[in-house]
């Protein structure tokens, strides 16, 4: 530390005391978000409105957790199959991911309700003497068309963190006697996962987001319900308002858990 | 520039062969055009916005089989009736529980409709379809689409589009037409509100297209019934 020179002094990252830290936008959010749900619900159209638009939350949010579920769970199987030596599994996973990224989401859900479903819940239900059905529900073709997608977009996220690690820890627990697949769990995917846990966070609100997709294929969620009511009060002004406010403030509360879970898991490292 | 929904045929449809907007609708205009002084093209979007964008001067006029009502009246002026059309229902082949539109509400039936037309309202008003059973689609040929794949049990809309769509290769082993129309209901022109200059030409237009029989013979050759 001590040069002798004396005439560079280090800035304190104390300089701005414990004001530095304090989340002002969180406060202006806040204070935006409480004006915004008063004024809403003292005026009576405003709230007949989001009343309304409540009805969709439910099963956006339902949704959202249940396709990210799966697509947490595919996505790192498919990422094992990108990182993996064997090249039947590799090329597998590749395909997969190249073909779920290039074709729009909306595209996928549009297969997955007047294509993929009916196909195989027909087939299913001949086959088998079953009355399934799928089709007659369309938050099936959403939930699957999303964490298909969202498999792809997820795995290429386990691939970075898993090729973040220094190859050395691979060949070091080789080099102790473990197996490719012993040190790929106990070493290497701990290690990955604590790194990705920002960008998976940021994808599950983008997949809440992406649920409003699911209005093309008639889901009932949340943008269902808004095009509903502008186009049958023609008040579009109010009714996306409230449609934003409520995305908004799913996404702000998902984005305030992500931080705790970041700051968290960095907790002992810096 | 005139708006449209180009998922409506016969009124208004892309034509596979040169994807050109075509229908009775553009017709008329064409025929419109003659008359008065202007030049109309036609420019697709979506219904349940249609009136939006027209009240937000994006479009002249909508001409998009739209249905003259006292609650459009407020956001949009209409020309005279230029055509009349009934809802009617089309319901999967071989369902014999769907005879009329009145056993729509029946069985937790699943009815399709076109999101902000006159069909939503019918379903739920005339035929008195509970509103958790009314499945809201952007466009007819999506509510097609599932109604073919057993998604749901019916499709109500205009009496003319349905009755094509059910005449179509894909759709006419699936679905089939269920009784008569149950409504009645005038077709018209949209104009922004205020619009007397373009709203008074059009009504004289369609007034001496009606006198001289043009109007009847694009309905002949649409099919067209009332």
């Amino acid at each position: 530390m001590s040069t002798g020179t004396g005439d560079l002094v280090p800035i304190s990252p104390r300089r701005f005391g414990t004001l530095s830290r304090f989340p002002a936008w969180l406060l202006i959010l806040l204070l935006i978000g409480v004006f915004v749900l008063y004024s809403m619900l003292s005026s009576e159209r405003y709230s007949a409105t989001l009343r309304f638009l409540l009805l969709g939350v439910q099963l956006t949010v339902v949704v959202a957790v249940v396709s990210y579920a799966i697509a947490l769970v595919l996505g790192l199987i498919i990422a094992l199959g990108r990182v993996s030596r064997n090249p039947l599994l590799q090329n597998a996973a590749t395909l997969y991911v190249e073909f779920m990224r290039g074709v729009p989401l909306i595209v996928i859900l549009l297969y997955a309700q007047f294509v993929v479903i009916p196909g195989l819940s027909n087939s299913l239900d001949e086959l088998l003497g079953t009355r399934f059905l799928w089709q007659r529900n369309a938050a099936i073709a959403g939930t699957v068309g999303l964490a298909l997608g969202y498999a792809a977009y997820l795995a290429e996220v386990y691939r970075a963190g898993i090729e973040s690690i220094e190859r050395g820890q691979m060949e070091a627990g080789r080099s102790l006697g473990m197996s490719y697949r012993q040190t790929m769990r106990y070493i290497i995917l701990p290690q990955a996962l604590r790194r990705v846990l920002p960008p998976l966070g940021n994808d599950f609100i983008a997949i809440l987001k992406d649920t409003s997709l699911l209005t093309v294929i008639s889901v009932p969620e949340l943008t269902y319900y808004a095009k509903q009511e502008a186009s049958r009060t023609f008040e579009n002004f109010r009714t996306y308002n409230t449609a934003a406010f409520l995305y908004l403030t799913m996404t702000l509360l998902l984005s305030l858990g992500v931080r705790y879970i970041e700051r968290r898991s960095s907790g002992g490292r810096r | 520039m005139i708006g449209t929904d180009s998922t409506y045929p016969p009124f208004e449809s892309i034509d596979p062969a040169t994807n050109q907007i075509v229908g009775f609708d553009p017709d008329l205009m064409a025929e419109m055009a003659k008359l008065i002084n202007i030049k109309p093209e036609f420019k697709t979007t979506s219904f349940d916005t249609i009136f939006e964008a027209l009240a937000s001067k994006q479009f002249d006029a909508v001409m998009s089989a739209v249905t003259i009502t006292d609650e459009r009246k407020q956001k949009v002026d209409f020309t005279d009736p230029y055509v009349s059309i009934g809802q009617r229902v089309v319901a999967l082949k071989g369902n014999d529980k769907i005879k009329s539109y009145e056993d729509l509400k029946t069985n937790n039936f699943q009815v399709g409709v076109q999101r902000g037309t006159t069909g939503e309202q019918a379903a739920l008003t005339t035929a008195g379809v509970p509103d958790a059973n009314v499945k809201r689609y952007d466009d007819i040929a999506s509510a097609f689409a599932d109604l073919k794949n057993n998604a749901i049990d019916a499709i109500v809309a205009d009496g003319p589009t349905v009755a094509n769509y059910t005449g179509q290769p894909e759709y006419q082993d699936a679905v089939a037409l269920v009784g008569d129309a149950f409504t009645t209901e005038d077709y018209g022109i949209a104009v922004q509100k205020g619009d007397t200059e373009l709203l008074n030409g059009f009504n004289a237009a369609l007034a001496q297209l009606k006198q001289n029989g043009k109007i009847d013979e694009l309905k002949r050759k649409y099919d067209i019934k009332e």
